[in-house]
């Protein structure tokens, strides 16, 4: 008796640690729910609204900073003082973050010819030198971004407009596609423009999901950039490192076109300051200091502590849409078509966010935003010649294709790339080029019907 | 007893057979509309009627203006001042269904923006600037000069104090010409954003969204029908959550929680009741696919009631009991966020609730409108 009972309790132990020590692994991606793009914070509202959802699980505190920071998201700023939204100018690009986010989706570039307006879109200017933490140096007058719109009775620092060139691409199966290479021509300025200025435009994206890429970890960025330095067969990406404005450091950044910003908050501060002209305590100096446009009404900053906390906060917890069809045979192909022609290896299909005590629902969370949050060379078409940090005048972040069949139904139109040049996606794929040459090659050999499949998957995401 | 016995079993047999007997005759049941129909009836019952009021109120609005223009008086400010409100009664029920080029176009920007921007309006007002459709139509100009709020503002003035001479007297800042022009010239603009408004739901017009609806299932902006009835589920629930605030920022609550009526948006015609008002009234318009009581087409409620006559009696009842609790404040919405807060409350958890039933946001919990048609609606 003595001895069975020993062997059943050696048994039991030996069970007992055989599962205590077993560590869970991931879910095989075989496994995985294809359709939950944002993880747990993945909605299925595929409409209109697909790009403003409230995370889940929100509590009711958290739930009431969201829809604040979506209140004032929307909402128009006038010129101080005023009772509502106080803080716009002198000088700025558009007058509210949802004009250049419609619906939070991306937006669109100017009318071709016409001097631009109020616009989802600006120029960013740069004539090649640094400032003291590296990045891109203010240009004389005009600072780092060219405002086009001003208070009554400032003047604005010029008008900008875009003009396209058509370029012929013919498939070798003979199907033809019309790419437009755009220029851009500055008029009206308040000051004679310098002649060395590069201009670099930038059409605003879409703001969904960006709570779960902040969480995406700097040792998983560094690592992605390592393993594919190492790998012959991968693409190789660098991780950006900028001056990070809140921390007062070098930190790893995220958002821009080019990695420039290391989070929403400093995304969200520096639209404030640079294109509706409102100052805050992070950036407490209007845009055109030193310029004649300059007023200090004493008023700044012009948006409280708490509003630009809920702004941000609602910017991180909005949800990712959930994929469409993705049973569909033809999308099935196209998926692995992105995979065969290297697509995946700068727009990652997966990724896992870290640990987040502050921000559950962003812990821990299997995403699959397709990108690597790192900076790849496109190639000389696409290049707009601007130094950022690391980045090169021709060296992008790889833009996160998560939501991108949505575009059309969000924003009742569908422009693409940095400056939306392309109309789309097959105009977008052909831009690509450098580091994406092989990827491109591979799209323009495939025959009709295959290209047709690599579209339906994006259009899936 | 045997006798007794065996009459309790003839019955019991009789009873039995009745009660398996078949019912021949089944109590007719109305066969549930195809999505399509409801879509389309959405258009030509809802959509369509609700802008093309929306223009004709417009258009009364613009003769007013125009015989204001050359002698300004009370009679045409008076008009004016009526079809201001009849726009916005049918903009706001409009708003039931914030979808297609309204939302997309920048349309309603350019027609409701909030707040006025009355400094830059004040300094424009008092300078020597040409005030005509080309300043307005300007891609620079803020959209918080032009549209709905700054014609109110002009008309109402900041107290409902404006008259007709004040759009004469000079020696006012500003002078009352200015206003006028201004005024002359912000009619023209938004009489065009109307129009391309009703457009959007004129088959063939530029901005054509009717047909992209009633092809929905066969293009790319609704692959199915399901895609297009659960955007329109998806901003009914919207404008609950913008006027309603399930989460305490709403149009209401922002205003009733600072207890400061100049944060209502439409603050100088003391409009705001009726702006709510007709923004819930427009949702139930697309569950019952009808205009201002005209003759319904096929409508989602028909399509819920088919399948699930309990949640559509809920709906309905929700979509009532959010209406009707309107009636029970009685000042200006200014006033009431002050003196009849009880009531007010009573308005915002009667949105939410109706929220919850329309969208509550939870996916597939067969809760709500929108798992409904998830459920449902398979094409």
């Amino acid at each position: 008796m003595k001895g069975q009972s020993t062997y059943f309790c050696l048994l039991i132990t030996i069970l007992f640690f055989s599962t205590a020590c077993r560590k869970a692994k991931d879910l095989p991606e075989s496994e995985q729910d294809p359709r939950l793009s944002g993880g747990s914070q993945t909605t299925f509202n595929n409409g209109s609204g697909a790009f403003d959802q409230s995370f889940f699980g929100l509590n009711s505190h958290d739930q009431l900073i969201h829809d604040i920071g979506d209140t004032k998201f929307s909402s128009a700023f006038v010129t101080a003082p005023a009772h509502v939204n106080p803080g716009i100018g002198p000088l700025y690009n558009n007058i509210s973050c949802g004009s250049c986010h419609p619906s939070q989706g991306s937006g669109a570039p100017p009318q071709a010819v016409q001097n631009a307006g109020l616009e989802s879109f600006f120029l960013l200017l740069s004539n090649g030198s640094v400032d003291e933490h590296g990045g891109p140096a203010d240009v004389s007058g005009f600072g780092n971004q060219l405002q086009n719109n001003s208070s009554y009775g400032k003047q604005k620092e010029g008008d900008y407009s875009v003009t396209y060139t058509n370029q012929i691409f013919t498939f070798p199966d003979g199907e033809v596609v019309t790419l437009r290479a755009p220029a851009y021509n500055i008029t009206n300025t308040y000051l004679p423009f310098p002649t060395n200025t590069k201009v670099s435009p930038r059409m605003a994206p879409a703001v969904f999901g960006l709570g779960l890429l902040e969480n995406i970890g700097d040792a998983t960025l560094i690592a992605m950039a390592n393993q594919a330095s190492t790998d012959t067969n991968m693409i190789y990406g660098q991780v950006q490192y900028v001056w990070d404005i809140i921390k007062n450091q070098i930190s790893v950044g995220r958002f821009g076109h080019k990695c420039e910003r290391p989070t929403v908050k400093h995304q969200v501060v520096q639209a404030l300051q640079q294109d509706i002209g409102v100052t805050n305590t992070i950036l407490p100096i209007e845009n055109c200091f030193n310029q004649s446009q300059y007023f200090n009404d004493g008023l700044h900053p012009e948006i409280s502590d708490s509003l630009v906390n809920a702004l941000t906060y609602y910017i991180r917890t909005i949800a990712v849409p959930a994929r469409r069809n993705v049973t569909d045979a033809s999308v099935l192909r196209g998926e692995q078509i992105f995979k065969e022609a290297k697509c995946a290896g700068c727009h990652r299909q997966t990724l896992t966010t870290d640990v987040s005590i502050t921000l559950p629902q962003v812990s821990n969370q299997t995403i699959h935003p397709y990108t690597d949050l790192l900076l790849h060379d496109l190639g000389p078409g696409l290049a707009d010649g601007r130094t950022v940090y690391k980045a090169t005048g021709s060296e992008w972040r790889t833009c996160p294709l998560w939501g991108i069949g949505l575009t059309q139904i969000v924003t009742g139109q569908t422009t693409f790339l940095h400056d939306g040049r392309a109309t789309t996606l097959e105009q977008a794929i052909l831009w690509h080029a450098g580091q994406a040459n092989y990827s491109k090659n591979y799209f323009v050999r495939l025959p009709k019907s295959s290209r047709n499949d690599l579209i339906a998957f994006l259009n899936s995401l | 007893m045997k006798k007794i016995l065996i009459v309790i079993l003839i019955i019991e047999a009789l009873t039995g057979l009745t009660a398996c007997h078949k019912d021949k005759t089944p109590t007719p049941v109305d066969a549930a509309p195809t999505s399509s129909q409801v879509i389309a009836d959405f258009v030509t019952h809802v959509g369509a009627p609700d802008y093309n009021d929306l223009y004709a109120n417009a258009i009364i609005f613009q003769n007013a203006e125009t015989t204001f223009y050359a002698n300004p008086n009370d009679n045409d400010l008076n008009t004016m001042r009526t079809a201001w409100k009849a726009m916005r009664a049918a903009y706001e029920s409009a708003e039931g269904f914030l979808i297609g080029p309204i939302a997309t176009a920048d349309l309603d920007p350019d027609i409701d923006t909030w707040p006025v921007e009355k400094n830059e309006l004040d300094s424009i007002l008092n300078s020597s600037t040409t005030l005509d459709a080309n300043y307005i139509n300007s891609p620079s100009l803020q959209a918080s000069l032009k549209g709905f709020h700054p014609i109110e503002y002009l008309i109402f003035g900041t107290s409902v104090t404006s008259t007709a001479a004040s759009f004469t007297v000079t020696t006012s800042t500003p002078t009352g010409p200015r206003k006028k022009e201004y005024l002359h010239a912000l009619t023209t603009n938004m009489v065009g954003v109307v129009t391309e408004i009703r457009n959007s739901y004129v088959v063939g017009s530029s901005n054509d969204y009717a047909t992209i609806l009633n092809t929905a299932g066969a293009n790319s902006t609704y692959p199915t029908h399901k895609a297009a009835l659960l955007d329109l589920v998806n901003a009914m629930g919207g404008i609950c959550e913008e006027v309603g605030g399930s989460a305490n920022d709403g149009k209401i609550n922002s205003v009733y929680l600072t207890q400061d009526s100049t944060l209502q948006e439409s603050f100088f015609s003391n409009n705001s009741w009726a702006d709510f008002t007709n923004n819930i009234s427009g949702i139930k318009n697309v569950y019952l696919s009808t205009y201002k009581g005209s003759s319904n087409g096929h409508s989602m409620h028909d399509l819920v009631a088919a399948k699930n006559l309990s949640l559509d009696n809920t709906i309905q009842s929700k979509l009532n009991a959010a209406i009707n609790v309107f009636g029970t404040a009685h000042l200006p919405f200014g006033q009431s966020v002050m003196t009849e807060r009880t009531q007010v409350s009573n308005i915002m958890n009667a949105i939410r609730e109706l929220q919850d039933i329309l969208d509550d946001g939870i996916a597939n919990n067969n809760h709500d409108l929108a798992d409904f048609m998830n459920q449902y609606v398979v094409d």
